[in-house]
Formats: structure tokens, C-alpha cells, sequence
């Protein structure tokens, strides 16, 4: 013990100057060494070099395998999404103009039916629903064709229709 | 030398690739001196250890706060101190249905927590110690065990040297007046 504390407790007429308590309390063995270790580890507690990652479990891996970014997948990603962007609005109108024929004007129909006639059956005009002049379309049939046709189709007309028609 | 000690520590914590160093050279120069002072005050092997573990717990934590204003031995104490107070009031306060059997229990751990080595005067100095209020036994403990100085001490406690100077002649008086009841001087 510190001699100013023997002084002190001597100028106090004290009896513990001369009977010391002693410190009575004992720790178990390695308690010291064991808490060290165990608040290191509680604490994680590690310089930054000796620092270790965990092993990664199956699935982690796995997880990992899928979302690690790969530089060429990500290239290839980029480059068909700008392709995308840049077609979409021309193959866009190349739709519009094949499905929008009633945007053509009557005369620009007519002209085209006049022009490919031949190509044409009446089937296909009912189908179009283009109003076509009758003498327009007499005067383009030959009397041959005419009766070509009458003689193929004539068992499919009755008497009444035909008198009708002619 | 034991402000080498204390900038070392610190040199070594402030580093990350150093820290582990630094905890460790920190527990190997205060555990034992920290564990004492809460064992003395809450007397049981297992609630000291909760307690340290708590307080170096909260070391480490808060040890890149500390501001060098005073040395580290005596900020270490404040926080042992703080967190044994806070840990007997909390047990005092599941205790209070109870404080005729916590007294025997007292009694019969005393007995079998201290080494006496059959020297039944120093479990008789211990009662007494232990009869002493919270802050008398904080007092006493740190300047007749730890040999601190008072000026010391006041910084733990935040308190004046005056007030302690005087805290620790009435808990020496008071051991003493407790020896006598015992007729054992």
C-alpha cells in the first residue's frame, strides 16, 4: 500500500493502517484469457488485412454465379435494346401503311382496279367491297371471255337469272 | 509510462489495420484492474463478468469518441463505474420484495466468494465494507485498493476532491464502527 494512504489513515487514528483489508475476490483460471477471446470474437474485432470472408454456401454461390455482371452479355444486351429503339418506329409505319387501306382515296382505288383488272374475279372485287362501274368493267371483258365464262359456270345459273342478266 | 501505454493503445485502435492490437494490448493492460473494481461492488464472479463484458463492449464502441481531455485509465473507470452503478440498481430493483433474504444471501455469498484463507477478520472487514453506501464503497474502494489519487478519483466520479475527501473518512469511521459491533477490536 501507497505510503500517503497509510499517513492518511493514520492521521485518521484508524486501525486499518495496520490491518489491511485484502482484495479477497479471485477470478477463475483463464477467466481473462477467455474473455479476451471470446469479446474479440463477439465483437469481431480484426485488423483489415487478416480479415477473411466467410465461405459462401451452395445456394450463395449459385445466387452469385447468376447475378455476377458479365461484361459481354451486358454489351450484347445493350447494343440489341438500341437496335430495338432505333427499328421500332419504321417497322411501326411499314404496319400502319399495310393495314391502313382505307386511308387510300376512292379515285387511287378505282385507277389501281382499272389497271389490274384482269388480275381481278368478281369474288375478290365483293370481298374489296370497291364499288366499280359496270360499263367500265363490260367494256373491259372480251365477248370471248364473256361467253368462256358462261359456258364453264353455266349449270350454277337458273333460266330466270340468266333472262335477268340478259 | 502509463501515458505511453495509453497512446499506444490508441495509436494502434485509430489504425484498421492495427485495431485487433490495440484491443488487446487495452485489455491486457485494464481488465484485471477493471474487473476488480466491479467485483468488489457487485461481489458475484458472474454478474462481474456481465458487467465487464458490457463495458468493454461499450470501450470499443465509443473508444473513436474519446477525447484525450483525461487519461484513458480514467475514462475506462467511469464507464465501469457507470455501468456497475446501473447494474445494481437494476438489480436492487428486483430485489426490494426481498431485502431480508438478499441480506442473508449476501452474507453466505461473501463467504463463499472470497478467498479468506480461514482468516475470519477479513471476512468481518468485508461485511463491513459491504455495509457501506453506494458511493462511500465506490470511494473507498478506489483510494484504499486501487491507491488512486483523489484528484483522480474526482474525475471518475465527476465530483470535487473535497466532497471525496470526505466521503472516504466517513466510510473508514463507519468500517470501524461496524468492527467494534463485532467486538472484534
Amino acid at each position: 500500500m501507497k505510503k500517503e494512504i497509510i499517513d492518511e489513515l493514520q492521521e485518521m487514528n484508524s486501525f486499518l493502517a495496520e490491518h489491511k483489508i485484502e482484495d479477497g475476490y479471485q477470478a477463475p483460471a483463464n477467466y481473462f484469457n477467455n474473455l479476451q477471446l471470446d469479446l474479440l470474437q463477439k465483437l469481431d474485432i480484426k485488423n483489415e488485412n487478416n480479415a477473411q470472408e466467410k465461405p459462401l454456401g451452395t445456394f450463395q454461390k449459385i445466387m452469385q454465379a447468376i447475378l455476377r455482371p458479365a461484361p459481354l452479355l451486358t454489351a450484347a444486351a445493350l447494343a440489341l435494346f438500341a437496335l430495338g429503339i432505333f427499328f421500332w418506329p419504321a417497322y411501326d409505319a411499314t404496319i400502319d401503311a399495310q393495314l391502313s387501306f382505307s386511308d387510300l382515296s376512292e379515285e387511287e382505288v378505282h385507277a389501281y382496279i382499272e389497271d389490274n383488272i384482269d388480275e381481278f374475279d368478281l369474288d375478290l372485287l365483293s370481298i374489296a367491297d370497291a364499288s366499280i362501274d359496270e360499263t367500265t368493267l363490260m367494256n373491259k371483258l372480251e365477248d370471248d371471255q364473256l361467253d368462256e365464262y358462261i359456258n364453264n359456270n353455266i349449270e350454277e345459273f337458273d333460266e330466270q337469272l340468266f333472262d335477268e342478266i340478259f | 509510462m502509463k501515458e505511453d501505454i495509453d497512446d499506444k493503445i490508441l495509436s494502434l485502435i485509430s489504425n484498421k489495420t492495427s485495431v485487433e492490437q490495440g484491443f488487446r494490448l487495452l485489455m491486457d493492460t485494464y481488465q484485471e484492474r477493471l474487473y476488480h473494481h466491479i467485483r468488489r461492488m457487485v461481489i458475484e464472479h458472474e454478474d462481474a463478468d456481465d458487467v465487464l463484458q458490457n463495458v468493454m463492449i461499450k470501450v470499443f464502441k465509443s473508444i473513436h469518441k474519446f477525447e484525450q481531455n483525461a487519461a484513458l485509465y480514467t475514462w475506462l473507470y467511469r464507464i465501469a463505474t457507470n455501468e456497475t452503478i446501473s447494474f445494481l440498481r437494476k438489480k436492487n430493483r428486483k430485489k426490494t420484495s426481498s431485502i431480508h433474504n438478499e441480506d442473508l444471501n449476501l452474507d453466505n455469498t461473501l463467504k463463499a466468494e472470497i478467498q479468506f484463507d480461514g482468516d475470519e477478520a477479513q471476512r468481518i472487514l468485508r461485511q463491513a465494507l459491504n455495509e457501506l453506501p453506494e458511493k462511500q464503497k465506490l470511494v473507498f474502494n478506489m483510494r484504499y485498493f486501487d491507491e488512486m489519487p483523489y484528484k483522480q478519483i474526482a474525475e471518475v466520479l465527476n465530483t470535487s476532491v473535497g466532497s471525496l475527501k470526505a466521503s472516504y473518512h466517513h466510510a473508514v469511521k463507519k468500517i470501524e464502527s461496524y468492527i467494534k459491533q463485532q467486538n472484534f477490536i
